[in-house]
């Protein structure tokens, strides 16, 4: 069993446990200070509280969020002419006033966010800037609370504070001063509270992002709409302190001015001096700031302009000269921290920690290299960063995998060398079999909103041009009446078509959302394997900086053009760059000639379209019906033709066969037809999948779909071999099962575009001529003669054997598994029984996919797919399954893998209302189906056995590969 | 005299090294290729001879003067000129005055006009006054290329010139390559594709992770020893 | 007539938003600067205008000259020694720095010149005005103001689109990385572009001080008027500024019509709309 992780994640210190005993001890003294200090110093105290709640927010809104703001005052004016109306106008007592004025800057803060958002950097600054300039104005015509001369508070609202009397009692004060201190006790709630309020966001995992983006806006930007809705909550966060303690200031104060409430100066300027000589994103450096502020207020504040203009030289200098301010010097210098935010690794063999020195990583075991590359001698610091699966690429193959590893609970890190995920839409048909797993990570809704559904996509039109005449049309991808019933019969989800623009980021959405830590703009640049891991070195492209991951495992997730591969030296058969091709991408509305036959794909025979590309023009949708796609071929001698918008223009309308339709090419890309898989997918720790090993055309639209199920296969076998619950053995399965399916989908989609050749020979458009030659060539179809008529009957044929490219249902669906991991149960194979391309053939034999049945449970329709996944073993059974109930329990606790167990028929928890199940189990009522996490079936019984137990725990053993 | 040499140049990304102590020269109307995979350290060795990354004043020198630590702009006054890896044109200026932002405040006198540049490459003549994000990427490099010409260079650099671009496209790209070296200045080609590179060049240099792995005439290395010294193992 | 009256005076106000206008437009399209300190730097102008006649007698076109130059070397030493240290990924040094200058800049003007009101006098053409019939009439002061912006924004042009540092200008502002490859020095050219825009402050100063009255602190909300222009407008040219300022003086003027608490809040309002409807203003710069 592998060890468990070396290193650990250390958040505290012990400086900073130090540290707290002292905090808990100086708040402590704070609150009791009242009976032992003078007025005039608790007076100092409440305005050093008071600035360190405002210091605070705006390090938080600047110093994290990346939001700065030279507008705060805004809400300390808001926060103090919302307490005075409160309290003066709706006889409120101060306290709940202030904390509605609290409530009044969170919710105004939301419409000026509306705005101000609209504004990035500098102007962002100035655009708070003129709200608050507004918000001062609008106050000043506030005539009931003494428009823009200001009002007072009268003396009967301010002697109605609570607890006034209770002070005055305790401490022998007058009751100027008991509001005094109950004032200076408020302002030390608040800054406790909004100082720990920060201090536990900035714990989470939210809050790290923020710094995380903090340091890298770049990514923060191709994050997006995360990024946004974390710096909402950060503005209103600030919003709301800042509007707190405005009215908590001017409660104090006591009167009020339009120009004091929205002071610049006062309320942002100072603020803003404060974090920056302080030290900016960190907490400590705030509330130093403020005592510094306030010690050069005490001394030098008679010396008005003169003062003013000093402490703005002096943040000058601090930010020029150390532009993290105090605090920051003081971490540089000492590695110190009393509010610890950042993680720190602390390897294994670290000496009794010694929090000066920077942590140093343990003796490397002797590497076994396997990309050739040995630890160089000089690199002994610590790995940068640290997980437990690393997967270079974001792709289908990527995505997928870091959302299943993630919904498994384990920890990943996915890099990607671009900004963003695809920016062209790529592959779009998505089968049955994807569905399924969308469904299982929860996102099949989400996918189907934004996707065509299969009623769209089926009246595959084979044509001279869009606008010319059609030749022939095949109902594809389940449409056609004798063939809806077989997809719907194998499963419960509907194949769609999505573009991979759309669906990359609902699945890293997924994955982000449930612990993927996803970095953009970084480039995967080399690797080197130990005996217990793999170090890889990235490249940050933004901050053109080096650095490493440390994993246990790798996925190579790299893309046609794959690094990974090449420096794995995985083995490849077959040849890249057969045919070339190019997608035009476009916008035009064609209704008009789709309106009666819409479909995802139409395909185009005209003299030299055959010429490279897939076999045939090929206008896609997009997005209906005003988004497209053309893809048209070059012969790859020549090289790319290198076109201009207005030459791709004019393929697209000769394509569409109108000279005059307004067409905007928006993007021009250039691909090869390939026709390679890698013999081995994996070695060592490092596991490829996806285009990295199996490149193709896109005939078939199996490319996004079987990387999908590549990262299926791998991800639980990488959980439980992580989880230290299944041997390593187990991760040589993934290429046992997978490889083949590779082959067997690369060799699917070239035989694919090569049955296209027959049609233009049948149609005499491989013949030279002129269009008028072409033209009557093409018609003499058109005559009642012997030999039109064989024509008429071959182009027949070669357009229903297309139906292996688009219904081609056992290719999408049918895959048997045989390795080490599935459990012969003894039967032979179960013959097919229909053409096995074609047709998909339900069966529970050991090594096929589960077959889809709709069972009760509680008058819900669940699926036996609904039954399985989510990272565990299940087994089925019937009414008279009780022992293997109690077999499971028993080697789920002898293997330490569960496996949840669910009999079914009627009585049970899960009902087979239809009798489906009993039909497709094919096994007995006392018989059971162990179905992996991958939905695969593992093992089948025909009936209880004489020692349940002990046969599933022996199947167990030998699937997790501890045998 | 060498025109460019490096002394034993290191560079360092934080606590991750990037180049190991390279000697290298360029002569005087020589032609070297520097090839080697992704992250071999061919940029950082650009970035430094550039002065886009600072070294030590004694690890790079130029025409017998050391520049090292020495500021890009002075640099380029020197006499050398890059064309950038992603051919990173001006989006806002037209074609031709891109060509003359190359041309900026200099005073030296060479064989390198705007005429001369058109007649390189006719094309661009023709789309003179055209924004040049609204060339195709072939278009696009000329221009870089023209644009580092009319300075005059004494030492031109060229990094993944042929990066994204169509085979035919980058064989016009080198042709007129051929013809730059003819007006007598020395040339860098930074290359992942190495056959390209062994065409046009007098000496070739192969890095590996931040080291020369491999130096030679092209005629002199065979492929195997070059896969080698380019992928390591 | 009334109104034709409120529109000519809200275009004419609208010349003078577009001289505060333009020099911080010019800097943050050459460097991505926002000098925070804009608005001090033409009360700055104003002030040494003032000092010059006032104190050395000069007629008030060669002290505005004079007051020029020395806005130019100011701002090319502000430049070369402060700001071009500040500029970089992050925003706020730059930021944080020029809020420190307004503040330094504000009090030493207190304290030089005290909180006193003051005002430019251009003699008589001050009061001065050109009768445009039908009982309308247009102040000479404004009319120098709005040409002397038309002026200043068609010299911009020139410099621009037809000179070589024009285009060093502009090549820097797309890429200044790759323009320093060029051997164009980024220093130099962001000091070159600061003098120049301190040059169009001190205008813009000069007009501000003949104007109306002005005090040391006043800086900060002409600067808020300033950014108002540059943003209705866009970043993609300097007339797009022109017009940004026109906008705003007419909603200035008309909102002062309605009341003169609403001058300066329906300047904010119309500019919070064009921010709401067209974040990128009302001229966008084609490529950013």
């Amino acid at each position: 069993m592998p060890e468990t992780s070396q290193y650990q994640v250390a958040k505290s210190t012990r400086a900073s446990n130090i540290a707290l005993v002292v905090l808990v001890v100086v708040i402590a003294i704070l609150v009791v200070a009242p009976a032992f200090v003078s007025r005039s110093l608790l007076q100092d105290l409440f305005f050093v509280l008071t600035m360190v709640v405002l210091a605070q927010c705006w390090n938080l809104l600047a110093g994290y969020g990346g939001l700065v703001s030279i507008g705060q005052q805004a809400y300390v004016g808001l926060g103090a002419y919302a307490g005075f109306g409160f309290a003066i106008l709706l006889g409120m007592n101060p306290l709940v006033a202030i904390l509605a004025a609290g409530v009044i800057g969170a919710l105004l803060s939301v419409p000026t966010a509306y705005v101000v958002f609209r504004l990035q950097g500098a102007y962002f600054a100035i655009g708070t800037w003129v709200a608050a300039e507004v918000y001062r104005l609008l106050f000043a015509q506030w005539k009931a609370l003494g428009g823009g001369t200001g009002t007072s508070l009268p003396p009967d609202v301010a002697r109605s504070i609570w607890g006034v009397g209770w002070v005055r009692e305790v401490f022998d004060v007058k009751s100027s001063a008991a509001r005094d201190i109950i004032s200076y006790w408020v302002a030390l709630l608040l800054a406790v509270i909004v100082v720990g309020a920060i201090y536990a966001f900035l714990r989470t995992r939210n809050g790290l992002a923020l710094s995380a983006i903090r340091d890298n806006p770049d990514a923060a930007e191709s994050i997006g709409v995360d990024t946004s809705r974390a710096k909402l909550a950060v503005y209103i966060f600030a919003a709301t302190g800042a509007a707190l303690a405005g009215a908590l200031i001017y409660f104090q104060k006591a009167s009020i001015t339009p120009q004091s409430a929205f002071s610049v100066i006062d309320w942002t300027a100072f603020v803003l001096f404060i974090v920056v000589i302080g030290g900016i994103g960190t907490l400590e450096g705030p509330i130093i700031g403020a005592l510094i502020l306030f010690a050069l207020q005490n001394w030098f504040a008679d010396y008005g302009t003169w003062y003013l203009m000093a402490l703005g030289a002096l943040a000058i200098a601090v930010m020029l000269v150390a532009p993290k301010g105090i605090w920051g010097w003081v971490q540089a210098r000492y590695d110190y921290s009393i509010f610890p935010t950042r993680r720190r690794l602390i390897g294994p063999d670290t000496p009794v920690p010694d929090y000066t020195q920077p942590v140093q990583e343990a003796k490397a075991p002797a590497p076994v290299g396997v990309s050739g590359a040995e630890l160089p001698n000089e690199v002994t610091t610590m790995f940068d960063i640290e997980t437990d699966v690393l997967i270079i690429g974001s792709g289908p193959a990527g995505g997928a995998s870091a959302a299943l590893l993630s919904s498994y609970g384990i920890p990943n890190i996915m890099i990607e060398k671009y900004g963003w995920l695809a920016n062209t839409p790529r592959a779009h048909i998505t089968n049955q079999r994807t569905m399924e797993v969308l469904r299982e990570l929860g996102i099949e809704e989400e996918a189907k909103e934004k996707s065509v559904p299969q009623e769209l996509m089926g009246n595959n039109v084979f044509c001279t041009s869009l606008a010319g005449e059609e030749i022939g049309r095949l109902l594809t991808w389940g449409n056609h009446p004798s063939r809806k019933a077989d997809y719907d019969l194998a499963s419960p989800c509907r194949i769609c078509d999505i573009p991979q623009t759309l669906l990359e980021p609902i699945i890293v959405g997924k994955a982000m959302e449930t612990g993927t830590v996803t970095r953009f703009k970084t480039e995967y640049v080399s690797h080197m394997q130990d005996s217990d891991g793999v170090v890889a070195t990235v490249r940050d492209r933004v901050a053109d900086q080096t650095y490493r991951i440390r994993a246990k495992y790798m996925i190579g997730a790299d893309g046609a053009r794959s690094i990974i591969t090449e420096q794995l030296g995985l083995p490849m058969e077959g040849e890249m760059g057969l045919e070339g091709s190019m997608n035009i991408e476009f916008t035009a509305d064609l209704s008009n000639f789709v309106a009666h036959r819409p479909s995802v794909l139409y395909w185009i025979f005209q003299p030299g379209s055959n010429i490279g590309g897939i076999g045939a023009g090929v206008i896609r949708m997009v997005r209906p019906w005003n988004k497209w796609l053309s893809i048209y071929g070059y012969d790859v001698k020549d090289g790319p033709p290198d076109l201009t918008g207005q030459e791709a223009a004019d393929i697209v309308r000769g394509l569409i066969g109108d000279q005059d339709i307004d067409v905007t090419v928006t993007k021009l890309s250039y691909w090869t037809v390939n026709n390679m898989v890698a013999s081995s997918y994996s070695k060592g720790r490092v596991f490829c999948m996806g285009d990295a090993v199996h490149r193709h055309p896109p005939t078939n639209g199996l490319g996004s779909n079987t990387s999908i199920q590549d990262a299926y296969n791998l991800c639980w076998k990488l959980k439980l071999v992580l989880e230290g619950k299944a041997d390593d053995s187990l991760l040589d399965t993934y290429d046992e099962e997978r490889q083949p399916v590779g082959r067997q989908i690369v060799t699917r989609a070239n035989k694919s575009i090569q049955d296209y050749a027959p049609i233009f020979e049948t149609l005499g458009l491989l013949q030279p001529g002129s269009p008028d030659d072409i033209k009557r060539r093409m018609d003499a179809r058109k005559e009642p003669t012997v030999e039109a008529d064989a024509r008429r009957k071959a182009l027949n044929k070669y357009f229903r054997q297309k139906s292996y490219e688009f219904n081609c249902h056992g290719v999408e669906m049918g895959q048997r598994y045989a390795s080490r991991a599935i459990v012969p149960d003894g039967t032979p194979e179960p013959e097919y029984m229909r053409d096995r391309e074609l047709y998909y053939h339900a069966t529970t034999w050991p090594g096929a996919r589960i077959p889809h049945v709709w069972l009760d449970v509680d008058q819900d329709k669940v699926s036996t797919l609904d039954l399985v996944g989510r990272g565990r073993f299940v087994l089925l059974t019937g009414v008279s399954g009780a022992g293997w109930v109690e077999a499971a329990a028993r080697a789920g606790a002898e293997t330490e893998v569960d496996v949840h167990t669910y009999q079914i028929g009627p009585g049970c928890e899960v009902n087979d209302t239809f009798g489906d199940w009993a039909m497709q189990s094919e096994v007995s009522d006392s018989g059971c189906v162990l179905v992996r996490p991958d939905g695969h079936v593992g093992w089948r019984a025909q009936s209880l056995s004489a020692e349940p137990t002990a046969d599933l725990t022996r199947v167990m053993q030998t699937i997790l590969g501890r045998t | 005299m060498s025109l460019l040499a490096t002394h034993d140049l290191t560079a360092f990304y934080g606590d991750f090294q990037a180049l190991y102590g390279i000697n290298a020269h360029v002569d005087e109307g020589e032609t070297v290729a520097i090839v080697g995979a992704n992250g071999a350290g061919k940029s950082t060795l650009l970035a430094a001879i550039t002065g886009r990354r600072r070294a030590p004043p004694e690890m790079i020198e130029f025409d017998g003067r050391p520049i090292g630590g020495m500021r890009p702009a002075e640099i380029m006054a020197l006499g050398v000129a890059l064309v950038p890896e992603g051919r990173q044109l001006f989006q806002s200026l037209s074609v031709e005055e891109n060509l003359l932002v190359g041309n900026y405040g200099r005073k030296v006198r060479g064989p390198w006009t705007l005429e001369k540049v058109y007649s390189l490459f006719p094309i661009l003549k023709e789309r003179r006054n055209q924004d040049s994000s609204s060339l195709s990427g072939g278009q696009q490099q000329m221009v870089a290329l023209g644009r580092a010409l009319m300075s005059n260079p004494r030492l031109l650099l060229c990094d993944e010139i042929s990066l994204g671009l169509a085979p035919a496209v980058i064989k016009d790209i080198y042709n007129a390559i051929a013809d730059i070296r003819a007006e007598g200045a020395s040339v860098v080609i930074v290359e992942q594709n190495i056959s390209q590179a062994l065409a046009v060049s007098d000496r070739i240099l192969c890095l590996l992770e931040g080291r020369v792995t491999l130096s030679g005439r092209p005629g002199a290395l065979t492929r195997g020893q070059i896969g080698m010294a380019y992928f390591g193992g | 007539m009334f109104v034709l009256d409120t529109l000519i005076q809200g275009i004419l106000l609208g010349g003078l938003y577009a001289l505060f206008a333009t020099g911080l437009s010019l800097i943050f399209g050459i460097m991505r600067l926002v000098n925070l300190a804009h608005g001090d730097f033409m009360i700055i102008g104003a002030f040494a205008v003032l000092v010059l006649v006032e104190a050395l007698g000069l007629p008030i076109v060669f002290a505005a000259a004079l007051a020029g130059v020395a806005m130019f070397v100011l701002g090319y030493a502000l430049q070369r020694l402060l700001l071009n240290r500040t500029l970089g990924k992050d925003i706020l040094p730059p930021l944080l720095v020029t809020f420190g200058l307004s503040i330094i800049l504000q009090n030493g003007m207190l304290e030089t010149f005290s909180a006193d009101t003051r005002r430019l006098s251009l003699g008589p053409l001050s009061e001065a005005s050109i009768p445009l019939g039908g009982g309308l009439a247009a102040g000479v002061v404004p009319v120098l103001t709005f040409a002397s912006a038309v002026l200043v924004i068609l010299f911009l042009n020139w410099l621009f689109y037809r000179t070589e540092t024009g285009r060093a200008f502009r090549a820097t502002s797309d890429n200044p990385e790759v323009a320093q490859l060029m051997g164009i020095d980024n220093n130099r050219i962001f000091s070159l572009a600061m003098a120049l825009a301190l040059v169009v402050v001190a205008i813009a100063g000069l007009y501000l001080g003949a104007r109306a009255t002005f005090d040391p602190l006043i800086g900060p909300s002409r600067l808020i008027f300033a950014f108002e222009a540059v943003i209705i407008g866009g970043l993609g040219s300097f007339w797009g500024t022109l017009i940004g300022g026109i906008i705003l003086g007419l909603a200035q003027t008309i909102g002062a019509q309605v009341s003169p608490e609403w001058q300066t809040l329906s300047g904010h309002v119309v500019f919070l709309i064009v921010l709401v409807l067209r974040p990128r203003g009302l001229f966008p710069r084609s490529v950013d």
